[in-house]
């Protein structure tokens, strides 16, 4: 049974996906395809891996929900400049795959996304600069301040990379990447957690307001009031209790 | 083969060996000492020589007498050329200017002496060359090479692929590896022999080993270390020179009170202070080790509180100051201006440190060779007896104390480990072998497989670290991109490839990973210790964890700065699974086994006096300190009467107590003193049966004397099903699942890592942050994770399992008990812990063993956050 996060707005079974049923679209959010090429740039050998489980994730969460659309909330690439070999050739077999299922495909732009709009163009691909509306839903990355938007109810970004820490009887703390539920101004909203394996995730439970990665939830939302919903391949969907129930129990803050 | 030297050769024997001139010099010594007796012969011949000796017996000079009167005699003739003759490696930079500086004087002195007697000899030259030199050294170096080179293991690599310097390698006749007791433990030591043979392909005829070891056993294996092995899989010649035991060495156990199990700790505390003071003024020169760092502050601190010697007579030593305070406190010390010194372990090694008359250990030293290691460094000259006084200030430390004294008086010692078939320092040796030529696989494999720890080495293991360095591990289309070397398989060579290949190599050599420790100060400012990064990153504000013995409440972190309350008595809240202390050595533990039998006999047979008068005379303990042991096993005893349990915990028992804590936690005590090495081993593996059993997180508390299993409430009933769960066959599978996920493994993960040059310290000349690093690690292994036999993770593995555990021990300790040599006995729930557990328990959760089962995992922690979260809205309405 599809886990509902708001009306006809569900988790693609435990995967860090979204599915739009009305609007047969699905979402999901930083990919960073290339991430290895860029560590290896710093000296890091890493032996390449992560597009194959991105794209084995996506086609799950495919024949899951069987959407018409699939959208990029951004950072489809992992480079902020020109695209690597890999990014290349990664992102180009990911747009060909999916457009060769029939699927129509939009990435909306992402902070780490410089560069990409000719392989989209080239591909027939919708590029969105800073947003995109479908119905009743505004679609974002995350990393740029919005405006006000009229005529709609959900906003739905990615960027924040959410993951909350659990602690068990014994104070032993681990890690769950999460979706995280709540408000902006009087839509919901929802964040996405990042598709790319290799991004473990911020913990929004131990990091102060301040420090969050998304202007968007570091200003005009109330981060203590949001719900994680947590998702780990093959041990499904937990809605926990909101954020500011999960702090670490604190002298401090 | 590795033989023994029997023959002592006198002071007239040894000179007419010599150079004429430099027989003239040497004569200047009253006499020879007991090494330069047996060895000097031997390496006049040419022969590998493995010489352990006590530190200030003369063995630096017997290794070098007859290079140094060689190189005059070649000097003399003119065919001293402009190359390296003899390469001297020491794992420690402050020894080697040490070095430098006691034979740039004996050279001048010779050459002084043969101009006297109007003699004119070419100069000997003599350079230390470190990390630390200059590029303008290192061209004069080049342009004018020393005949005796001074440098360490990680400049030693880096010379060997130094395309013009190492052509002046060639030549090298003699290698002399000091410190060799400290190499052969680590993997510094492993990289070592793998230069060493690497060393022995460029030179044009073998070269002659000279190892200078401190106490260590047993000898056949550490010469076997230094010489390696020939073509044909033998050891190379090698004798061996046992001078260990020739100093005269004095050893007490004390304890500051009567009664150590029922006084207070703090006045405890205040007596070992008193016992201190008079000890230190009774002498004239002392030396204390505390074990840790934060122990070597508050000693300085209540010392020089107590005002017991002025201010300026009084220093900490340890690894944190700074390398000029440590540097001036040495010399002071040399200079015998210094009453009393205090280190952690920084002092048990390496230069000389001038007239200390006393040693001071408090706390144990957890091996035999270390306690004789620490205590050498007092009783400078030969003849002069050395003299310890080892103060235990738990019962546990003062039983530690009390075996080690009596097993040294017997002259046993505990075995060394030489770690084996390392492939990360393997990956990092074909860098270097790929930067200086091309290689047949096969060739590389009989040039590695001399090494002592490698002659075992699988060719499998090989070809899979080639693969990676290769590339051939990633897809196929992009692989050639980014191996580091070229590897062709069919054709069994490799290769260098990529000119950034030797600048990589050069500036990531080593061995000793990065570590950055986070400092930790209270609220106030007041510097409390430090931790690692990868503990911070675990800590929530309010966390309670232990630091140097003490229970500190974490709350908050700026940077590389974590802040924190004192919390006295409170509980940790965290496991925590570091420790900085050094583990017990398991031939110890042992023998301590073997002591509670002992004693526990006595005590049931014997009255007080008696078992008092035993432990003054056969275990040098003091009035005090025989006291409080006695009235440990006393206590011991009573309380297994009371439960009416007949057997007593030893070297052939295995206690396990089954212990309801006052917080309703079920704790299963296992009483072995195996080290924690072992221990470790052990206890994650019955950590991973129980949890496996119920479904639920185990942790465990690892100590030197036993381990802990705690659950989180009585969910055990049947202890015997526990201890079938684990045998012999079944324990390296089981642990390997049991620290898949944990810190520890992900901390040494980035180390292996390092080492393998697969996450890089120095890229293109900028260094890599530590937390950078530990990032890129923590990606990595999740990749590698899925990659089978990928060898730096098999590496990982293999390091914690035989490095940092001891599961080759763990295993032959399960397999008696399976031949019926040792036995467990299950003791009924109680709701007290027995005496012996008391340290065990106080001590707080070492790690926790996680569900392997993701699904049950997570909803054990929802159920958990529910139910928290609800009892938490209920106590808000009330």
């Amino acid at each position: 049974m599809a886990f509902e996060l708001v009306k006809s707005v569900e988790v693609v079974g435990d995967l860090p996906g979204l599915y739009l049923r009305d609007e047969g679209i699905l979402l999901v959010a930083d990919l960073h395809i290339g991430y290895e090429q860029a560590l290896e740039k710093q000296g890091i050998h890493v032996p390449r891996s992560t597009y194959p489980k991105t794209k084995k994730a996506m086609e799950s969460m495919l024949c899951n929900v069987n959407p018409e659309k699939v959208v990029v909330l951004g950072d489809v690439k992992h480079e902020f400049g020109v695209p690597s070999d890999q990014e290349w050739a990664e992102a180009k077999d990911l747009l060909k795959w999916l457009l060769d299922l029939g699927l129509e495909v939009h990435v909306v732009r992402g902070n780490h996304d410089n560069y990409i709009v000719s392989i989209l163009k080239r591909y027939g691909a919708g590029f969105h600069n800073q947003s995109m509306i479908v119905g009743r839903y505004l679609l974002v990355h995350g990393h740029e301040q919005l405006e006000e938007h009229g005529n709609v109810e959900v906003l739905v970004m990615g960027h924040e990379h959410p993951a909350i820490a659990l602690k068990d009887h014994f104070g032993f703390k681990r890690k769950f990447k999460c979706f995280l539920k709540g408000m902006w101004g009087n839509l919901s909203l929802i964040v996405l957690p990042a598709l790319s394996p290799l991004a473990s995730g911020s913990t929004i439970n131990e990091s102060p307001k301040g420090l969050l990665l998304s202007p968007i939830l570091r200003a005009n939302v109330d981060i203590e009031r949001f719900k994680p919903v947590v998702v780990e391949d093959g041990a499904g969907v937990y809605e926990f209790p909101e954020i500011g129930k999960l702090r670490p129990a604190a002298t401090y803050q | 083969m590795i033989s023994r030297a029997t023959k002592s050769y006198s002071k007239e024997e040894v000179l007419k060996l010599l150079d004429p001139i430099v027989a003239e010099w040497f004569s200047r010594f009253p006499d020879v000492t007991p090494p330069q007796r047996y060895a000097i012969l031997h390496i006049y011949e040419g022969r590998n020589v493995l010489i352990a000796s006590p530190t200030g017996s003369g063995k630096t000079l017997a290794a070098f007498i007859s290079i140094i009167s060689e190189l005059f005699k070649m000097a003399r003739n003119r065919e001293l050329q402009d190359a390296v003759y003899c390469v001297y490696v020491s794992p420690l930079r402050s020894l080697n200017y040490d070095i430098y500086k006691n034979l740039k004087r004996p050279l001048e002195e010779i050459q002084e002496l043969a101009k006297s007697m109007g003699v004119e000899v070419g100069e000997v030259r003599v350079a230390v060359r470190t990390g630390d030199t200059t590029q303008s050294e290192r061209a004069s170096m080049l342009r004018k090479p020393p005949h005796i080179l001074i440098t360490t293991p990680e400049s030693l690599a880096i010379v060997l692929c130094a395309p013009k310097f190492k052509q002046k390698l060639k030549t090298v006749k003699w290698v002399i590896v000091d410190e060799i007791h400290e190499l052969c433990s680590s993997k510094r030591g492993v990289h070592l022999t793998l230069s060493l043979e690497r060393l022995q392909e460029l030179v044009e005829k073998p070269f002659a080993r000279i190892g200078l070891s401190a106490t260590i056993h047993p000898l056949e294996a550490v010469a076997e270390f230094l010489v390696g092995f020939d073509d044909n899989g033998e050891a190379r010649d090698c004798v061996v020179v046992d001078t260990r035991f020739v100093k005269p060495i004095e050893l007490r156990v004390s304890c500051p009170v009567g009664d150590l199990v029922h006084t207070p700790a703090q006045l405890t505390t205040e007596r070992m202070y008193r016992l201190l003071k008079r000890l230190i003024r009774f002498h004239t020169s002392t030396l204390v080790f505390t074990n840790t760092r934060s122990g070597t502050e508050r000693v300085v601190y209540h010392l020089s509180k107590l005002r017991v010697v002025d201010g300026d007579e009084l220093a900490a030593h340890h690894s944190s100051l700074s390398r000029e305070i440590r540097r001036s406190v040495e010399d002071r010390l040399k200079e015998g201006k210094m009453k009393a010194v205090v280190c952690s372990t920084s002092l048990e090694l390496g230069i000389d440190i001038g007239h200390i008359d006393l040693v001071v250990q408090i706390g144990s030293p957890k091996s035999i060779s270390r306690c004789l290691q620490r205590v050498g460094r007092s009783g400078h000259a030969l003849d002069r007896t050395s003299k310890g006084v080892l103060i235990g200030l738990e019962v546990d430390d003062l039983v530690e104390d009390a075996v080690m004294v009596s097993e040294a008086y017997k002259g046993r010692l505990d075995r060394v480990y030489i770690p084996e078939n390392c492939l990360d320092v393997l990956a990092q040796h074909l860098v270097g072998m790929a930067l200086e030529k091309k290689w047949p696989v096969k060739e590389a494999y009989r040039v590695i497989r001399r090494s002592y720890c490698y002659r075992n080495l699988p060719y499998e293991s090989l070809k899979s670290v080639l693969k990676y360095l290769s590339g051939h591990y990633s897809t196929l289309e992009v692989y050639r991109v980014y191996g580091k070397i070229w590897y062709d398989e069919e054709e069994g060579v490799f290769g260098r490839r990529g000119a950034l290949l030797r600048l990589i190599y050069s500036t990531n050599i080593g061995t000793i990973p990065d570590e950055v420790a986070v400092k930790v100060f209270t609220v106030d400012g007041k510097w409390v210790g430090s931790i690692e990064e990868e503990f911070l990153e675990r800590l929530s504000p309010g966390d309670v964890f232990i630091l140097g013995g003490k229970p500190y409440e974490f709350r908050y972190a700026v940077g590389l700065r974590a802040y924190v309350a004192p919390k006295e008595g409170a509980r940790p809240t965290v496991p925590s699974w570091f420790s900085e202390m050094l583990p017990l050595s398991f031939d110890l533990g042992e023998a301590i086994g073997s002591f509670r039998d002992e004693m526990f006999k006595l005590v049931a047979g014997e009255g007080k006096s008696k078992v008092v008068r035993r432990l003054v005379e056969e275990y040098r303990c003091d009035r005090n300190a025989a006291n409080s042991i006695y009235m440990y096993f006393e206590l011991m005893d009573s309380f297994l009467r009371l439960l009416n349990v007949e057997e007593r915990p030893n070297n052939r028992v295995i206690l396990v107590e089954d212990y309801l804590d006052p917080g309703g936690r079920q704790n299963i005590i296992f009483h072995c003193v195996f080290g924690r090495r072992v221990n470790d081993a052990l206890s994650r593996a019955y950590a991973y049966a129980l949890m496996r059993m119920l479904g639920i997180n185990v942790a465990v508390t690892v100590g030197d004397t036993g381990f802990v299993l705690t659950l989180p409430h009585r969910m055990l009933r049947d202890v015997g099903a526990l201890l079938e769960a684990v045998s012999a066959g079944n324990l390296r599978r089981i642990l390997k699942d049991a620290v898949r996920h944990t810190e520890m493994v992900r901390r040494r993960f980035r180390h292996c890592a390092t080492r393998s040059l697969m996450i890089l310290r120095n890229y293109k000349g900028r260094e890599v942050k530590v937390s950078r690093q530990m990032f890129n690690a923590q990606v990595l292994m999740d990749v590698v994770e899925e990659i089978d036999g990928f060898p730096v993770l098999e590496e990982t593995y293999r390091e914690v399992l035989e490095d940092l555990m001891d599961v080759k021990t763990a295993e032959s300790v399960l397999r008696e008990v399976e031949m019926g040599l040792r036995r467990f006995h299950a003791m009924r729930p109680y709701d007290l812990p027995s005496p012996f557990a008391h340290g065990l328990v106080l001590q707080g959760l070492s790690d926790v063993v996680l569900m392997d089962d993701k699904r049950a995992l997570l909803q054990r922690l929802y159920d958990q956050v529910l139910e928290r979260v609800q009892s938490a809205g209920c106590a808000a309405s009330q």
